[in-house]
């Protein structure tokens, strides 16, 4: 096929992507938490220094290396020459994890659906935590329900990306990312006039170093790499949509210290709320859809700040969401020669049917009945660590396919640099010692 | 060339047809009775003057200078890859999601004549009338099947296309809904229970009148107009450059005020003649009056006419539902006419199924658990939230966004009463905007009364 690649249409559409997709469910349910039990102010500082050290030279790699190839991860995995054909095998690994991924993202991100229209429709009026416990507990128990926001989920971002590039993925990226960030930013101000914002103010900012230790410096490393959606080929995909002319170092520092100061934001609006009821800070899905609900259904304005609170949480979703689809489409495209209609279809079905058994997980027609006394696991945690897995060996990968595969020329060439331009030295040195060492750290870490 | 209507008594006839449905027949007459009686009228008059003709005005000027249907409308009128378009799509989604339950809740309605027909009311107490509603309502095969024959009326008068189909059976069904309407009424006004509903209805009762009421009279009259729905929007797409728009609105409005307060002023006195509390919805229709027509005189031809007014009355509006999807496809150069009306019947079919297959053994057990609510009414309080935001959107893109040469000249062209421009066009940035932002706030409980 030789038709012409999509480009991205401005730099603008590439910031709101690429930061659509760095932040979604994990940044809700799980950042807020960390950061506060990692120690406030200095984990957000770890964090930080992580960031700019080993979270952004990965993301410019990942961007770099989709840039320079012009190609789908898998295909260009499949081009780099290596000892006994190891590389491939990287392109193969991307295109597993994103189906792991997109599997349970979007089942979950259904969820956010049903709770969006209870929201709209008054059904948390005079709850109390245990019935929405209870009601939580029911929802999981409804194979039918799970499976039809799941697919309505599917559907709608499918639909988006079948547009392509420009007139899907950035032109939405656009509209939902600034909608996102507006009702942060509200919903934040909202949580200023809260009783607990003052207590949840010094949880999240206020440093202390007494909780530092070597649990909350791997807790920060991991952090710095996940938030930027890396490890996944999301990057790749979506830095090969880039132009000859795009300025790569400048876009993703922008994009990451933009994703820190929008997550820190994000926790500064969801503990204020939590800690005016009195409940202790906590993440996952008992955070998302028993607590909150509970909680903006006590506040003054109580349906529009719930209604509100969901539809943020499902535009964070989508435009995670649309990136890991987009990994899948943008490979079906290559390597079958498939229209985009055709692989959008494919990826979106793919994916719906991977989330089939966590959409059923609890319910009577659960394909798994016996997984737990096997695994001693549910089904959705042994999803996580297999995804944590693949992500740490995939960001590996990035680091040999950019910092040993590609030449200095080629690097300097894809970047728009000058050969003596510091940054890119510092860079490179980076991607090339650092970053890998810090990467096997938290794969150690995860050994024991 | 795009169809257009054959006469201006069909479009208002069809238009009508569409505004007078199922909401019409059984909430429309209790809410008017709770909230005060006159005193609600009155406002709900009011506000159909001051907030709905102007919407009502805006939208066919919309249809009619875009010729498109509704995403299509937007479009023209916007930048390209402007997001307007997505108030086009949510326009459309809210007519498939009404058509959804709509289509079933009509199917009980074949139902109901086919037991009219056959006498099965016969000698049954209130409560056995009931009961039978209920083992109806169990039985998910029998719903689907009077749904699947709805769709299929539809269906059928759809494929016939503009002014052999939708006009040609609206103006045949609308006129026979006035006429069957105008004599149940007549013979309504002979019952013992007529005085107490005509003070009920009627007296103005201002110590029943709360600010929730002003807000639910506002409500009332934006959307008995169908407005927000995308049907005057894409009716209006078929008026000829010459109509008069200003005109053939009034004349809309009006017929609607008269046949929302005769609609009240039947169904009423029949209920009170027979001691039952007033009461809406399903109970209403499909309990409480096929009991009290059997108490009646010739109880077999009032039941038949009745059942058969609710058919037809339903039938006109969800033909304008169907045609807003019809050609909202069309338009978008997706499909032919043909396709379209069969993809339409299929997606209205399948988002039914979950009203049609209710209860423990329905499609979705765990709902009202979850909910509070059943599947059908949470499907309608969320389209009440589309329509609103669909009919503030709507509202800001006609005031604002659109080129004023296009508006004015929409508004102008073929009409005497060019002077009330100007007025119209302050409505329309100011009133209406505001009284749908009163509606969302109430409705989000931010403001109480």
């Amino acid at each position: 096929m030789t038709m012409r690649r999509e480009h991205w249409r401005s730099r603008l559409g590439i910031i709101f992507a690429t930061s659509g997709s760095a932040i979604g469910l994990g940044t809700l349910w799980k950042l807020p938490y960390l950061v506060g039990q990692g120690g406030g102010g200095a984990f957000i500082a770890l964090y930080l220094l992580f960031t700019l050290l080993l979270g952004l030279p990965l993301f410019i790699a990942e961007l770099g290396l989709g840039k320079f190839h012009q190609k789908s991860v898998v295909k260009i995995f499949a081009e780099i020459p290596s000892p006994l054909s190891l590389m491939p095998l990287f392109g193969v690994l991307a295109i597993i994890a994103t189906f792991l991924i997109a599997g349970w993202y979007g089942v979950v991100s259904g969820w956010g659906i049903n709770y969006l229209i209870m929201a709209l429709t008054d059904a948390f009026a005079h709850k109390t935590t245990s019935d929405f416990a209870t009601i939580f507990t029911e929802f999981r128990h409804s194979g039918s329900l799970n499976l039809l926001w799941q697919a309505i989920f599917v559907v709608i971002t499918c639909m988006i990306l079948s547009r392509g590039v420009r007139n899907g993925i950035e032109r939405y990226s656009k509209l939902f990312f600034s909608l996102l960030f507006l009702l942060v930013f509200g919903l934040f101000i909202y949580a200023t006039t809260l009783d607990g914002f003052g207590q949840a103010f010094a949880y999240i900012v206020y440093p202390d170093f007494a909780k530092i230790n070597r649990e909350t410096l791997v807790a920060a490393l991991g952090l710095s790499l996940f938030t930027l959606s890396l490890g996944q080929g999301i990057m790749v995909t979506y830095g090969s949509y880039m132009a000859k002319e795009e300025d790569i170092f400048q876009t993703a520092l922008i994009v990451s210290l933009s994703v820190v100061a929008i997550s820190i934001l994000i926790s500064l609006m969801i503990f204020p709320m939590i800690f005016t009821f009195g409940f202790p800070p906590e993440s996952g899905e008992g955070l998302l859809f028993i607590t909150m609900p509970y909680v903006t259904e006590q506040l003054p304005g109580s349906m529009a700040i719930s209604t509100l609170f969901f539809t943020l949480l499902i535009f964070a979703a989508l435009t995670s969401y649309m990136g890991q689809l987009e990994v899948l489409i943008a490979s079906f495209m290559e390597m079958f020669t498939w229209t985009r209609h055709r692989a959008t279809v494919f990826a979106g079905l793919g994916s719906f049917l991977v989330g089939i058994p966590t959409a059923l997980m609890l319910s009577d027609a659960n394909p798994y009945p016996n997984f737990q006394q096997i695994f001693h696991r549910s089904f959705l945690e042994v999803n996580y660590i297999v995804i944590d897995w693949m992500l740490i060996v995939f960001s590996l990968g990035i680091c040999v396919a950019v910092g040993y595969k590609m030449s200095r020329g080629e690097l300097l060439r894809t970047f728009n640099r000058d050969s003596d331009d510091m940054a890119f030295g510092i860079w490179r040195v980076l991607i090339r010692y650092v970053v890998p060492f810090f990467i096997l750290v938290v794969a150690f870490s995860h050994i024991g | 060339m795009r169809e257009t209507w054959s006469s201006k008594l069909g479009f208002v006839l069809a238009s009508v047809g569409s505004a007078i449905g199922l909401g019409a027949m059984w909430k429309l007459p209790y809410t008017m009775g709770q909230n005060g009686g006159g005193a609600f009228i009155i406002l709900f008059i009011v506000f159909n003057f001051l907030v709905g003709l102007p919407l009502y005005i805006g939208e066919l000027i919309l249809g009619r200078e875009s010729r498109k249907g509704v995403v299509s409308a937007f479009t023209t009128f916007s930048d390209k890859g402007s997001s307007w378009s997505l108030v086009g799509w949510l326009t459309a989604i809210s007519s498939l999601l009404i058509l959804g339950w709509y289509c079933v809740v009509a199917g009980w309605g074949i139902c109901y004549v086919f037991l009219s027909l056959t006498d099965a009311f016969h000698g049954l107490t209130r409560d056995e009338i009931g009961k039978s509603f209920d083992l109806f309502r169990q039985s998910g095969t029998l719903n689907m099947s009077f749904q699947l024959i709805f769709i299929a009326l539809n269906v059928g008068i759809l494929l016939k296309g503009l002014s052999q189909g939708i006009e040609k059976w609206s103006k045949f069904m609308t006129s026979g809904l006035f006429i069957v309407l105008i004599a149940l009424s007549i013979y309504a006004m002979q019952l013992p229970g007529f005085a107490e509903a005509a003070h009920y209805l009627l007296y103005p009762n201002f110590s029943n009148l709360t600010g929730r009421g002003v807000l639910q009279a506002l409500g009332l009259a934006l959307f008995t107009l169908s407005l927000a729905y995308g049907a005057v929007l894409t009716y209006g797409s078929y008026l000829k450059k010459d109509e008069d728009i200003p005109k053939i609105a009034i004349y809309v409005v009006l017929a609607n005020i008269f046949a929302s307060v005769l609609i009240a002023v039947t169904i009423f006195p029949m209920i009170f003649s027979f001691g039952f509390a007033p009461e809406q919805g399903e109970g209403l229709i499909f309990k409480t009056l096929p009991f009290v027509f059997e108490q009646l005189q010739g109880s077999m031809i009032i039941a038949l006419v009745f059942f058969t007014l609710l058919l037809f009355a339903a039938l006109t509006s969800s033909l304008a539902m169907f045609e807003v999807i019809v050609a909202n496809f069309v338009d978008l150069g997706m499909m032919s006419r043909k396709v379209a009306v069969f993809v339409a019947a299929v997606l209205v079919f399948i988002l039914g199924l979950p009203i049609a297959f209710t209860g423990e053994s329905g499609l979705f057990p765990a709902w009202p658990k979850i909910f509070g609510n059943s599947y059908m009414e949470t499907s309608n309080l969320l389209i009440d939230w589309i329509l609103v935001v669909v009919a503030f959107f709507t509202t800001i893109f006609i005031g604002y966004r659109m080129a004023a040469e296009i508006r004015s000249d929409g508004f102008l062209s073929g009409t005497k009463a060019g002077f009330l421009y100007g007025l119209w066009l302050i409505l329309l940035r100011t009133l209406v905007p505001v009284a749908i932002l009163l509606v969302m706030a109430q409705r989000a409980n931010l403001v109480q009364f």
